[in-house]
């Protein structure tokens, strides 16, 4: 299998926080989901794939070649969507393609144009008159202009209202479907992923959770109900964290097998969706 | 790396604009304070102030980088961050030299138009003065890029700042040291002026040649070791 991207046991340290030996990989063509609250180290692992902050070990490989050995030849292929793009708001989006498209051997300007009309973008007004959604999508337009083959995206819809965020997510899913692109995702709104990943990679104080396909772990987690009776030392260790009440228990678990075969009909098995992950995971890790 | 200066002279056309016009109005209205009173002192804050507009106008597109976090755009784009390093010194000279241009064209129009003179202006003027002033702010900006690009702009220039606040302060600071310690240790600073008065006269007695290849070579130096400084720490240096 050829990987687009290649991430292992990357470190980088910081004060008062450190990426710990981060590895995972995302195949040729698929979507990778990179999710995780705040300050979990998903905008450090993109920055450092990125080459703009340097790494204390570990390696990053794209599409088989070294990050920083081959900075350039990676850097055309990939399309690179900022949570805050940068761009110099006194100029206007033509001005900007005029300043970012001679970096780009294979920059075409039919894509980019089709791209501005599609999202209604005004090329003569200046970004400052931009609404943040405007500013995304002219981000996105830029990134998808030089047929970049990987596209990395952090962030990109925080700060967008729902109904604008689901627009912008259908639009850009909808350009994407169509051909091979590799796409890495990065989010602390996990309701953006569920319907589009393919992989998910859960980051949560620097350390990586979990990453493997989005439906083997919808599969393996679930949501446990159940008489808070049930809880106790042993049972605790079938649980990735858990919330008790007078009511009851309401537990992770991922491991749905293994809790049906100890408690069988005496709890309520329920799908878990990311959100739950990323809460019952923290709050473990919180514990430990 | 054309790509890099031509997208600095894009993004920045409004400010270049605005240098165009203001620094023929301020070197404008220090001729014309001191149009009575030519001389001396004037002259002195005369060559200073035009060093420093030169100077400032060849820096502050720099800074303009930080406030618009455009460092991390260009540094996301397939090119290599030493080509980001010397496109800036580049972009920095050209804007030196046009700053630098503009205060000499600014001076001949107000003396062709006012028909004043004074001989003090002559060395100003002379092809003399102005490659020893422009050998002198390449020399500075040689020093004050490193910095900026090392540390970032904001770090950068709070450095700047006190390196040349104690590079001018040197002589009273020297003094209030010596006097600080007077009676308990017996400190002289005095050999620091005693060599950039022995420097200076072994400039002023050299020929024209020999003072234009000490110049060069000095530039040629300075300038590529500065340029290697930054690019050996900006390569590895966080962009946040």
């Amino acid at each position: 299998m050829n990987y687009a991207l290649e991430v292992n046991e990357l470190s980088k340290n910081y004060e008062g926080f450190r990426l710990d030996k981060v590895s995972f990989a995302l195949p040729e063509g698929f979507i990778m989901g990179l999710i995780g609250p705040n300050g979990a180290g998903k905008t450090t692992i993109i920055k450092l794939i990125m080459n703009l902050v340097m790494k204390n070990s570990g390696s990053i490989k794209v599409f088989g070649k070294d990050n920083r050995e081959h900075e350039i030849e990676i850097k055309e292929r990939i399309g690179f969507v900022y949570d805050n793009p940068n761009y110099y708001e006194h100029l206007n989006l033509q001005q900007i393609r005029n300043i970012i498209a001679p970096f780009y051997k294979r920059w075409d300007n039919k894509v980019f144009d089709d791209l501005v009309t599609r999202f209604e973008l005004p090329l003569k007004k200046n970004l400052k008159k931009f609404s943040r959604g405007m500013v995304m999508k002219a981000a996105i337009a830029v990134a998808l202009s030089h047929h970049a083959d990987f596209i990395i995206m952090d962030e990109p819809t925080s700060g967008l209202d729902p109904l604008f965020r689901r627009e912008l997510l259908d639009l850009l899913f909808d350009l994407l479907q169509n051909e091979k692109k590799s796409i890495l995702f990065s989010t602390h709104i996990t309701s953006d992923l569920e319907r589009v990943a393919d992989y998910i990679t859960f980051i949560n104080k620097g350390k990586i959770v979990f990453s493997n396909t989005k439906d083997e772990i919808m599969e393996n987690h679930a949501l446990i109900k159940g008489d808070k009776n049930l809880i106790n030392i042993e049972t605790k260790g079938y649980f990735e964290g858990m919330r008790i009440n007078e009511m009851g228990f309401e537990a992770l678990t991922s491991d749905v097998k293994s809790v049906k075969k100890k408690f069988g009909n005496s709890v309520i098995i329920d799908k878990a969706n990311l959100e739950d992950m990323m809460y019952f995971y923290n709050q473990k890790q919180n514990n430990d | 790396m054309i790509k890099l200066i031509k997208k600095d002279f894009i993004s920045y056309w409004k400010f270049i604009l605005i240098i165009s016009g203001y620094i023929p109005f301020l070197v404008s209205i220090a001729l014309w304070a001191m149009m009575d009173d030519f001389g001396g002192i004037w002259i002195g804050f005369f060559t200073t102030l035009s060093l420093a507009l030169c100077i400032f106008g060849s820096l502050v597109f720099l800074i303009n980088e930080t406030h618009t976090n455009s460092e991390i755009l260009y540094a996301s784009l397939p090119v290599e961050r030493s080509t980001i390093v010397m496109s800036k010194y580049v972009t920095a000279y050209i804007l030196l030299c046009y700053s630098y241009i503009l205060v000499i064209l600014s001076t001949l129009f107000i003396f062709s138009v006012s028909g004043g003179n004074d001989k003090a202006f002559d060395l100003l003027l002379s092809i003399r003065g102005i490659t020893m002033m422009f050998g002198f702010m390449i020399v500075v900006l040689s020093y004050i890029l490193p910095f900026l690009l090392i540390f970032g702009m904001r770090k950068g220039a709070v450095i700047n700042f006190i390196i040349s606040l104690l590079f001018v302060m040197l002589k009273p600071v020297a003094d209030i040291i010596e006097n600080l310690f007077k009676g308990i240790v017996e400190l002289n600073f005095s050999f620091i002026e005693e060599y950039f008065q022995s420097a200076v006269l072994f400039v002023t007695k050299l020929s024209a040649a020999d003072a234009y290849t000490i110049l060069l070579g000095t530039l040629v130096i300075g300038v590529n070791l500065s340029m290697m400084a930054s690019i050996k720490f900006y390569s590895s240096r966080d962009l946040e």
